[in-house]
């Protein structure tokens, strides 16, 4: 692939031309927000800040579905984490967004924070943490979030830019992964050379570490350990609307069928004699989950969301990917492949019809 | 006045209904007190048939004469009369004879006939049907549960009182075993066999019964059974190793074989028609279905002994001809306007409950009184209802209606697979909207399937039936005029012969040939004849003749249609060719694409030995070289590399063999098989190849060719034969035509090994075997599978009347359940778009404003909306994907099916 390498001071520069040069009507980044970080979309190059904000560690939103309705013309630019831009490739699958009107650039994710705890150590954290770092800070009783432990595509290498942090040291390579992306590198007049940013042994280390901690997790062996799971859930429905690929306008669980009120409510308990309230608790997650079986980027912005700190994280990310590992499918890698729900094949599937 | 049928089995129900929905009136006479003639004493076929008998009894075109016989009949076509017994006297245009078969009177004693545990195919039926039920299979002489089972073939047929073959016994015989094997997976099976004539999908079953159910076939003269204490011991002759071995066996079921039925010599006299030298009525290669009485039509066994697929499509075919020569004077039932009473949304439902007990089979295991009175308290019930038959019920449900002013129906019974219709039908006669009505299965899906308390089970699946019922909606359907054409696509045998069937009807046909010029495969054949039959060379000009010069008929050659759209009734195409871009809207197609010579390359030397040919070569030539000709059967791929042996292969191989000796006494003729395949009359070539001295070598390990030598071991004489020809011929398989996989995706019908399939598997399929899963679409010839002349002359008119019955309306109706979209929940994803298997939903636009200042853009956006066109099948993949339930099916809202669920 093509890229340049550019000192990591040059990466506010590297943004600012990307409004300059015309190559996006607008911007969405990390900014510096006090002691924290947060998205921003930006029209106007000088609110850029130096580019490092780009690789702090702290998770606010998942800024994928930040785009969700991008249908204008207009181009957007995005700069995130991988997780991120791959939620925002499966909603371009999912007619959500206008490809042609995203330029989507990932950059590498050592593991985040939740935007809180960041915010609170800031100091201690830093704007970018390596695995040395990660063992210091969890010595001090600092975990990075449980989804990141599980997650084994942190290294960017999705939409049509990469930023790669090389060692992580002070360089960084931006590299085109689309003709998207290289003419709008070749826009900038960067001079382009041969890159490779495929990183494959750090990859499988990271996968199999991943693997390690996604095996410590606790499982749930029937429905009843997953209704003892959810049994402090709230239906606030807030783990719905963070996730980044869950689309509907109208959520089935706002409609009466899925959201019972007043008689309908009372009908409900005449018929099972009693009732469970809120209303339809397990039936919520389990349709939750199968809708977004294919699609889950595995973000963990739903343990996130949580105000009763359920750890969704070991349902949603780790339920999907086992549906998606049996279609090998990995969710926001290829916009061009198609979701499995949309395909059909004559022979698949086979030893589970066993 | 009308057309008489005469036989009410398989055969002549089919034809009854085929004629009576396309507004023929028609007299149905059958001698015994039931319909269903032999059919229905079959294990697994009466249920197939029972519908189509309840069609019949509530037809309004159709009288039947049950009980009744011909006693005689006068007149010509056009205008008959004939005397049934009873002293009735109906006048009728045309008559189609359906007498049906019958089986030897007596079965020779050394099959040890009279024991108790040997018995015939068909009272094997009759066991086989009691041991579903029960479980077991016992003997009948001592009541212990049969361990080990032999199946003996070719018993009275293919011998010296009837030396023709009965082509069914194979397949019905491989059909019992799959049966005993499914059900009881321990017992042995071994079934002694002369040869396994059997193609298509019977092939693959007898294979997988080899292959994977470990059943022995034993190939061997029909071997003795000799009853000896408690044991039968069958005595036969190891052809491999040429000694007489003994098994010994709990039960024994003959094959049977057909013979004409008892009553068809008297219906010959009675009719005029005459009969060939094996008693069944005579017709002729080329017209499978006409008797020597222009007026008069046959079909079914009483032509030949054959299967019931091809009886019904005889069936098909003899009907369309009978209404040529026919007035049609009745209404189409369903064609008529209709009008509901009006069920507004707030109004309170009153539900009537009808139980049907399907002539006792549900009460074996439900207390339906019991039951009824539990229904009887749930809230809404106004009316419950137990019948013992379907009629009765539909009599209860439509008085209930009119009476009770019921506005909604729970009809519980058997499958509602095929009575669906008739169900339906009966509410919407009473004036309900036939929407209103939930069937519940109350056989299939209880009483056969629980153990205990299965009047409880019946009880909670009605509740909840009668809770969606309450919440389903009248759906208004749409009409749609018929458009009274029709396409062919393929100019051979099958593709012309359906074209003039439809044409001769009254009906315009597009009739499409890829190829220069019509006749298909026929070109290939030359002069080449079978017995009673023209030469393929007459036989196609003939056909091109009369294709060519009918008014009626268009031709496009060197053409091919695209784009297809629609549905039956109406569809639009293009024809697309040399010089030719044409729209084209038809009401019904016929696929008719054939198939072609597998080509051998590589084989026996093929394509750089001048000695070598494949079979359809040789009978273009008609040239026979020297003074030994080899002809080897089954060369090529076989079932396991995806072919099937074809049928008109093998029979085209003897009757060459035959030709070849016959026109040159000198030459010596050698025929290596691995089995023939001369199936119902074709075994008279068999007979007389060997008669005239063709040499038949049966052989295991395919033959080699080396130096100018073939080098073959018979099994039979145990030994390697050399020969040295100056001559081979090679029957290989029929291939299907390239075509078929672009047909298949633009008409979306599923392939086979490449060939069409019918509408349905077993036992379906071989009710409608010319009939596809997409209505008004057909198939026939050797697109189905590699097929005969005569099968192809006979399925295709077959395709031709089925296609005649659907031109015949004036109007068709839209499906009542397809998908709806809310348009304020859709959020536009496309994902149903990508689903849809019949790509009848798109996405529109429309731009969103934007609701701020307007500085970068003025739109806010596409807002995309899914619309659901005019294809929908209703087959709900989209309403099962959409998350935020945007798109629903009719008749299958959320609500109604929530409400069931919530009452399981």
């Amino acid at each position: 692939m093509k890229g340049a390498e550019l000192a990591i001071g040059d990466l506010g520069g590297f943004l600012r031309s990307l409004l300059e040069k015309e190559v996006v009507d607008c911007l969405i980044v990390p900014h510096r927000v006090g002691n924290n970080v947060a998205y921003m979309l930006v029209t106007d190059p000088n609110k850029i800040g130096s580019g490092e904000e780009i690789f702090i560690p702290s998770f606010s939103v998942n800024a994928g579905g930040l785009l969700k309705g991008w249908t204008i013309k207009s181009k957007v630019g995005l700069v995130a984490k991988p997780c991120e831009i791959r939620a925002a490739i499966e909603l371009v699958k999912l007619n959500q967004i206008d490809k042609e009107s995203a330029l989507l650039i990932s950059v590498d994710c050592p593991g985040t924070f939740e935007n809180q705890v960041y915010a609170d150590h800031k100091d201690e954290i830093g704007d970018w943490i390596d695995s040395a770092k990660i063992e210091e800070l969890k010595g001090k009783g600092l975990e990075i979030r449980e989804a990141c432990k599980i997650c084994s595509n942190m290294l960017a290498d999705v939409g049509d830019i990469a930023i790669a942090r090389q060692d992580g040291g002070d360089k960084v390579v931006v590299a085109a992964l689309t003709p998207m992306g290289e003419s709008a590198l070749n826009a900038l007049e960067l001079s382009l050379e041969d890159k490779d940013i495929e990183r494959k042994d750090a990859k499988a280390k990271i996968a199999e570490a991943a693997k390690n901690n996604e095996a410590s997790l606790p499982k749930f062996g029937s429905i009843e350990a997953l209704e003892e799971f959810l049994r402090d859930c709230i239906v606030c429905k807030n783990c719905r609307d963070v996730c980044p690929v869950c689309y509907c306008k109208e959520c089935f669980f706002d409609q009466p069928l899925g959201d019972p009120v007043s008689g309908d409510l009372l009908n409900l308990g005449a018929i099972r004699g009693a009732v469970g309230l809120p209303a339809n608790q397990l039936f919520y997650h389990l349709t939750r989950v199968y809708h977004v079986s294919a699609t889950c980027v595995g973000c963990g912005a739903c343990a996130d969301a949580c105000p009763k700190d359920i750890p969704l994280t070991r349902y949603y990310p780790v339920i999907t990917k086992k549906v998606q590992e049996m279609f090998e499918y990995v969710p926001g890698k290829d916009v061009e492949e198609p979701i499995p729900f949309t395909t059909y094949e004559e022979e698949e599937l086979e030893d589970r019809l066993r | 006045m009308g057309i008489a049928v005469i036989g009410g089995g398989v055969a002549g129900i089919s034809a009854a209904l085929d004629l009576a929905d396309s507004g023929y009136k028609v007299y149905l006479i059958e001698k015994n007190a039931e319909l269903g003639g032999k059919m229905a004493e079959l294990a697994e076929c009466k249920t197939g048939l029972s519908p189509r008998i309840v069609k019949i009894q509530n037809h309004p075109n159709i009288e039947l004469m049950l009980s009744s016989e011909l006693e005689g009949l006068s007149g010509s076509a056009g205008n008959f009369k004939l005397k049934v017994s009873g002293g009735k006297e109906i006048e009728v245009e045309s008559v189609v004879l359906a007498p049906g078969y019958d089986i030897p009177d007596s079965v020779a004693t050394s099959y040890g006939y009279g024991s108790p545990d040997v018995v015939t195919s068909l009272e094997f039926e009759r066991m086989l049907r009691a041991a579903t039920i029960s479980n077991e299979l016992k003997r009948q002489s001592d009541g212990k549960p049969v361990k080990k089972i032999g199946f003996i073939k070719c018993v009275g047929s293919r011998c010296q009182d009837n030396e023709i073959c009965s082509t069914a016994c194979c397949a019905y015989t491989a059909k019992e075993v799959w049966v005993v094997k499914e059900r009881f997976p321990d017992i042995d099976v071994y079934v002694f066999y002369m040869d396994v004539r059997v193609f298509g999908k019977d092939e693959e079953l007898v294979a997988d019964l080899k292959d994977n159910y470990g059943v022995h076939y034993i190939r061997s003269r029909v071997p003795e059974v000799l009853p000896e204490g408690d044991k039968l011991i069958v005595k036969y002759e190891d052809l491999r190793a040429g000694k007489i071995e003994k098994l010994e066996l709990d039960m024994v079921v003959l094959a049977v074989g057909l013979l004409p039925a008892r009553t068809l010599p008297r219906l010959a006299e009675l009719t005029g028609v005459k009969t060939d030298e094996y008693g069944y009525i005579e017709t002729s290669i080329s017209s499978p279905m006409e008797t020597s009485v222009r007026g008069i039509f046959a079909c079914g066994t009483a032509t030949a002994p054959m299967k019931v697929r091809e009886s019904v499509g005889l069936a098909s075919g003899a009907a369309l001809k009978a209404a040529l020569m026919s007035q049609r004077t009745e209404r189409i039932p369903g064609q008529e306007e209709r009008k509901y009473i009006e069920v507004k949304e707030d109004e309170p439902p009153k539900v009537g409950v009808f139980i049907c007990d399907n002539e006792g089979e549900i009460s074996k295991t439900i207390d339906i009184p019991a039951l009824a009175e539990r229904v009887k308290g749930l809230r809404d019930v106004v009316a419950v209802n137990s019948a013992n038959t379907i009629e009765e019920a539909l009599k209860a449900l439509e008085s209930g209606i009119v009476d009770q002013g019921l506005n909604r129906v729970v009809f519980a019974g058997c499958s509602p697979r095929e009575y669906e219709d008739i169900i339906r039908e009966g509410c919407a006669k009473a004036g309900l909207n036939p929407y209103l009505v939930e069937l519940v299965n109350l056989r299939e899906q209880c009483a056969w399937v629980f153990d205990k308390n299965v009047t409880d089970a019946a009880f909670d699946i009605l509740r909840m039936a009668v809770e969606r019922a309450k919440r389903l909606e009248p759906i208004i359907v749409e009409r749609y005029p018929v458009v009274p054409r029709a396409l062919v696509i393929g100019g051979g045998i099958s593709g012309m012969n359906a074209a003039l069937d439809i044409a001769d009807a009254g009906y315009e046909v597009y009739l499409v040939e890829k190829g220069e010029e019509l006749g298909g495969g026929l070109r290939d054949m030359g002069d080449i004849a079978f017995p009673g039959g023209e030469s393929a060379s007459k036989l196609l000009k003939h056909y091109v003749d009369r294709v060519t010069s009918h008014e009626r008929i268009k031709v496009y050659t060197k053409a091919r249609e695209e784009d297809v759209r629609g549905r039956a009734g109406m569809f639009k195409a293009r024809i697309v060719g040399d010089g030719v871009d044409e729209e084209i809207e038809f009401g019904a197609c016929v696929i008719a694409t054939g198939a072609k010579e597998y080509v051998p390359e590589g084989y026996y030397g093929y394509g750089s030995d001048n000695k070598v040919c494949t079979l359809r070569e040789f009978e273009k030539s008609g040239k026979v070289q020297g003074d030994t000709v080899v002809i080897i059967q089954d060369v090529g791929p076989g079932l396991k590399e995806g072919a099937y042996s074809s049928k008109a292969s093998n029979i085209e191989a003897v009757n060459a063999a035959l030709k070849i000796k016959e026109e040159n006494p000198g030459v010596e003729v050698f025929v290596l098989y691995r089995e023939v395949k001369t199936y119902g009359k074709w075994e008279v070539l068999y007979k007389r190849a060997r008669e005239k001295g063709v040499l038949f070598l049966r052989y295991e390990k395919p033959p080699e060719y080396k130096n100018g030598i073939i080098s073959v071991f018979d099994v039979i004489f145990n030994d390697e034969i050399q020969i040295k020809p100056d001559m081979v011929i090679l029957s290989v398989p029929m291939v299907p035509a390239e075509d078929n996989k672009r047909l298949s995706m633009m008409f979306k019908i599923p392939l086979k090994r490449g060939f069409f399939m019918e509408e349905q598997e077993r036992p379906k399929m071989v009710l409608t075997p010319v009939d596809t899963v997409n209505e008004g679409v057909f198939v026939c010839g050797s697109a189905v599978y590699p097929a005969m002349i005569d099968e192809c002359i006979a399925m295709s008119s077959a395709a031709a009347g089925r296609a005649c019955v659907l031109l015949a309306k004036d109007f068709m109706e839209t499906p009542a359940i397809r998908a709806v979209v809310n348009d304020e929940v859709c959020v536009g994803c496309g994902v149903c778009v990508q689903i849809c298997p019949v790509e009848a939903i798109e996405l529109t636009e429309e731009q969103l404003p934007v609701v701020t200042f307007g500085v970068e853009t003025l739109v806010g956006g596409e807002r995309r909306i899914a619309k659901v066109g005019d294809g929908c099948i209703g087959c709900g993949s989209c309403a099962s994907y959409c998350p935020s339930g945007a798109m629903s099916l009719q008749h299958f809202r959320d609500k109604q099916v929530y409400a069931q669920l919530d009452y399981a």
